[in-house]
């Protein structure tokens, strides 16, 4: 009996320490969920709260700060004031994420959509310095992890909204994000919570070049 | 033992069921506005939640004993309450304190335009230097459309809140630009020497400004250079008044680039007529070479270099001889070097070193005379700043000027040549304070203490800016200043025994700034002492020179800018209104200066068109009448001009050429073509009838055109 109570103890121990990682997937899972339902300044926030809460918790995860990032500069998005704190906010969780996770793809993507949100704020004032940025970031990325179609979509996106004479348009995009479609479809995230959006986003893009 | 084993298993459990604590309450700033949005978590857990609408909390957690709660939102202090968890539900209402950094806190406004930060770039943006319709490249120019300043159309330097064009010095990353403009020709506007290209950002001081800056008696205009170019870069331009080429490299922590440029106004003087009787249009090059480096973390080193030689010649009338026109010839050349290195030292301690070197060289020819003007000025600067905390930022630092001058004059009749030079030392520290209390408070005090070898003097200039918000878009800013400067070379040279030129300034603004609009109102008091006075025209004793000038300013300028109300189209209109008299010069009396008109308006607009790639401007300039003094009716700057009126248009259009990036810019300044006199010139003797005859002072040509094609290659 006693050893029946030790192994039921041990068992419930292990159980707890095991699965630490579970509540972790479990939280992130969820969150992930909703932010696809995200519509509304208010939404992100209190996505871009939840995953700051799990950074903070877990310390040594980059993806809780890369998705709380993320949710931010979806946030600078909905208001022109508020913008380049949002995005201030966000580049202190990008570096986070960068320190604990260097010469990441996902991570150097949403760098370079960080800078997408700086050009949206003052597409005259700030396009000419913020585009090569945003660019630089999304080749890297590409060179990083040749698979990851984020960076196609975004580049793509990007040109899309450039000005012909700029070097933009249908053209050029097109193609581009016909790539990025095809990456999403061969794309296997490596968890289930690892970075995995976008690909909604390319298929109306890409339906509408062909238009 | 069974027992004991339902115990162990209620124990568990029970902990999970007796130990969950419900926990409220509201999140509020320091002014009791509550705060939707708020991240309210128990460290290292992820128990928590987000404020709501109304800033209203509530959760429940299983975390037990002592646990810290966290309170964070942007742009505030976090804040963390210890406590104990034990079931008993915890209301705790949570206030939290303003970072001191946000975007809208207060900031020091009297006197200053800021260009620059762009994320607090509503004043002024970078690029509307640029593309300032009728500033034409011209930094002095789009300055211009901006309150306080006067459009002095023969002129071309800035001249502000009442004060003479020389008053104004400019800066380029803190450093002394001795020759910031090109060299005069009689009634030809100068511009500047530098590219507005150069700079990604511009302080604009109309007095008030900071204790690291000296010897200007009104205005600072402070230059910084871009930081390190985004990528290698070549480029053309074709203009309808010269060419230009540019490469810029960049490596992954330095760059170079190089520019040459070659202007001849001949074709465009042979196309449009001129008033003025050219002999030779103005030509010349220039060229300039721009490196960056950084260096360690966050060192950068940056050096300018630039240098030009122009050469121009026009006949132009005698007032001693009447009838009689004279050619003036002048061949100028200019350099300029400048070099800085910042660096971070520690976590609070900033440097900031530098040295520059300009020289100037101008030789003109009036006839058969010839006049040479020459000066040299080596600054080196050395400023420290520290970060003693949150709430306190103080810099100091030192600097020291050589500039040498020096005169020849060939008198042909006379057939000799005389020669006279000065040098002189200035040596100057500053000590300054900021300090802001919360986001509400801010104030900056300072003091600036110079000594000038060639006159033996010192002078101890205090600086103070105080800024209050008064709402969460408004502030209140004051700021008191005195400010000296030597007097100008051509009295220097012939005097030493002369004090400083003194100005003491007052400024009382109130600024608006929501969204994308900013409103600004701002009304000054400027009094002069000791400026350079002689006795009578022509004065030819030197020793005659003396401190005893003085005069008054003041006045109200007002700004609007709204870049919202319209899509695609950004406007701003200043008017300034000014009252100023003084006695300086060989004036007989006290008067309101030549260079003054009471009523200045501008309207600037730009409006960008997406889907013809192309950007419209339009600048609209009042002034009303200038002062200028008739020797026939012997009342002394008695008179005044007509009103200025100009309305001048630009379009750029974005193309491609061969599929390289292209702008082609088009200017037309005065459209319709207002006969503007600037002034009135009269002989300085009678006819033989007693009557002093007088030519208007007017621009070269009604309307001026500009052609100009940029592409990247």
């Amino acid at each position: 009996m006693k050893k029946n109570v030790l192994i039921i103890v041990m068992a419930l121990f292990s159980l707890t320490v095991f699965s630490s990682e579970e509540p972790y997937k479990e939280e992130m899972g969820k969150n992930i969920k909703s932010m696809e339902k995200a519509k509304s300044l208010n939404d992100f926030q209190e996505l871009s709260n939840k995953f700051e809460r799990i950074a903070k918790a877990e310390n040594e995860k980059w993806l809780p700060y890369y998705y709380s990032a993320f949710c931010t500069i979806n946030m600078s998005f909905f208001t022109k004031e508020k913008c380049d704190q949002y995005l201030d906010e966000a580049q202190k969780m990008i570096d986070e994420a960068n320190r604990l996770s260097p010469n990441n793809s996902e991570v150097e993507t949403l760098q370079g959509y960080l800078y997408l949100g700086r050009i949206m704020r003052d597409p005259q004032t700030r396009g000419m310095k913020y585009s090569p940025m945003a660019t630089g970031c999304f080749e890297k990325a590409k060179a990083l992890n040749p698979n990851n179609p984020r960076p196609y979509y975004l580049s793509g996106q990007n040109l899309l909204h450039t000005p012909v004479q700029f070097g933009g348009g249908k053209t050029v995009a097109c193609p581009i994000l016909t790539i990025a479609l095809e990456k999403y479809n061969s794309f296997k995230p490596e968890s289930e919570i690892s970075p995995n959006w976008g690909m909604k986003e390319t298929e109306e893009l890409v339906k509408n070049c062909s238009k | 033992m069974k027992k004991l084993f339902i115990s162990i298993i209620i124990l568990i459990t029970s902990i999970n069921s007796f130990g969950q604590t419900k926990i409220s309450g509201v999140v509020s700033d320091n002014n009791g506005e509550t705060l939707p949005g708020a991240n309210i978590y128990f460290l290292d857990s992820y128990d928590g939640t987000s404020s709501d609408t109304l800033g209203r909390y509530s959760f429940r957690t299983d975390l037990t004993g002592k646990q810290i709660l966290i309170v964070s939102f942007l742009g505030y202090k976090n804040s963390s309450t210890e406590m104990i968890l034990e079931g008993k539900e915890i209301n705790l209402n949570i206030i939290l304190k303003e970072n001191n950094n946000q975007l809208d806190a207060v900031v020091i406004s009297a006197g200053s335009f800021e260009a620059g930060d762009e994320k607090k770039a509503v004043v002024l943006k970078p690029l509307d230097i640029v593309t300032t319709a009728g500033g034409l490249g011209n930094i002095y120019g789009a300055l211009n459309t901006l309150p306080g300043t006067q459009i002095v159309g023969e002129d071309g330097r800035i001249f502000v809140r009442g004060g003479d064009g020389y008053e104004t010095k400019t800066f380029i990353d803190g450093m002394l630009v001795e020759n910031p403009y090109s060299s005069k020709m009689p009634d030809v506007p100068v511009r500047g020497r530098f590219s507005p290209f150069l700079f990604s950002g511009t302080m604009f001081s109309t007095g008030g400004y900071s204790a690291e800056y000296g010897q200007a008696l009104s205005s600072a205009l402070v230059l910084n250079t871009n930081d390190l170019p985004q990528k290698s870069v070549s480029s053309i331009s074709l203009m309808s008044v010269g060419a230009g080429f540019s490469h810029t490299k960049r490596w992954k922590r330095s760059s170079v680039s190089f520019e040459a440029d070659y202007t001849n106004l001949a074709p465009y003087f042979n196309l449009i007529n001129q008033d003025f009787d050219w002999k030779t249009p103005p030509k010349g090059f220039g060229g300039n070479i721009i490196a960056r480096k950084k260096t360690g973390k966050n060192g950068l080193i940056k050096f300018m270099g630039t240098f030009s030689h122009s050469k121009s010649e026009l006949s132009y009338p005698d007032f001693d001889n009447i009838g009689v026109k004279n050619n003036i010839g002048l061949i100028n050349d200019n350099s300029y070097l400048n070099l800085t290195y910042s660096d971070i030292l520690s976590k609070k301690w900033l440097s900031k070193a530098g040295i520059s070197f300009s020289y100037n060289d101008d030789n003109t020819d009036i006839d058969l005379d010839n006049f040479k003007e020459t000066n040299k000025t080596v600054q080196a600067k050395y400023t420290l700043t520290h970060l003693l905390n949150e709430e306190i930022i103080i810099k100091f630092g030192s600097d020291f000027v050589n500039r040498d001058y020096s005169q020849k004059y060939f008198d042909f009749n006379k057939n000799k040549t005389y020669k006279t030079s000065f040098n002189d030392n200035i040596a100057s520290v500053f000590a300054e304070t900021e300090i802001a209390i919360g986001n509400k408070f801010a104030a900056r005090a300072g003091s600036r203490f110079e000594y000038s070898s060639l006159i033996s003097k010192m002078n101890l200039a205090p600086r103070i800016s105080l800024a209050y918000k008064t709402g969460k878009k408004s502030q209140v800013s004051f700021a008191y200043g005195k400010f000296f400067q030597n007097p100008q070379n051509n009295f220097l040279v012939f005097n030493n025994d002369l004090d400083f030129e003194s100005a003491s300034h007052y400024i009382l603004n109130y600024q608006w700034i929501k969204n994308d609009r900013v409103f600004r109102v701002e009304a000054y008091y400027k009094k002069y002492h000791g400026l350079v006075k002689y006795d009578s025209l022509h004065s030819s004793n030197p020793d005659a020179y003396n401190n005893t000038g003085n005069g008054y300013a003041k006045g109200i300028d007002i700004f609007w800018r709204d870049n919202k109300t319209i899509n695609n189209v950004e406007y701003w209109i200043s008017y300034s209104f000014i009252d100023t008299e003084r006695n300086y010069l060989d004036y007989p009396e006290t008067a309101t200066p030549t260079f003054v008109s009471t009523h200045n308006l501008s309207t600037v607009v730009k409006w960008y068109v997406p889907i013809l790639h192309s950007q419209f401007g339009a600048t609209y300039s009042f002034n009303s009448g200038r002062t200028y003094f008739n020797p026939n009716t012997m009342d002394f700057l008695s008179n005044k001009t007509g009103s200025y009126n100009n309305l001048s248009l630009n379009v750029s259009y974005l193309t491609n050429i061969f599929k390289k990036f292209t702008i082609v810019y088009f200017s037309l300044g005065n459209i319709f073509g207002v006969d503007n006199i600037y002034s009135y010139h009269y002989n300085s003797k009678p006819n033989p009838q007693g009557i002093y005859k007088s030519f208007a002072v007017k621009p070269g040509a009604k309307r001026f055109v500009f052609l100009g094609v940029f592409i990247s290659i």
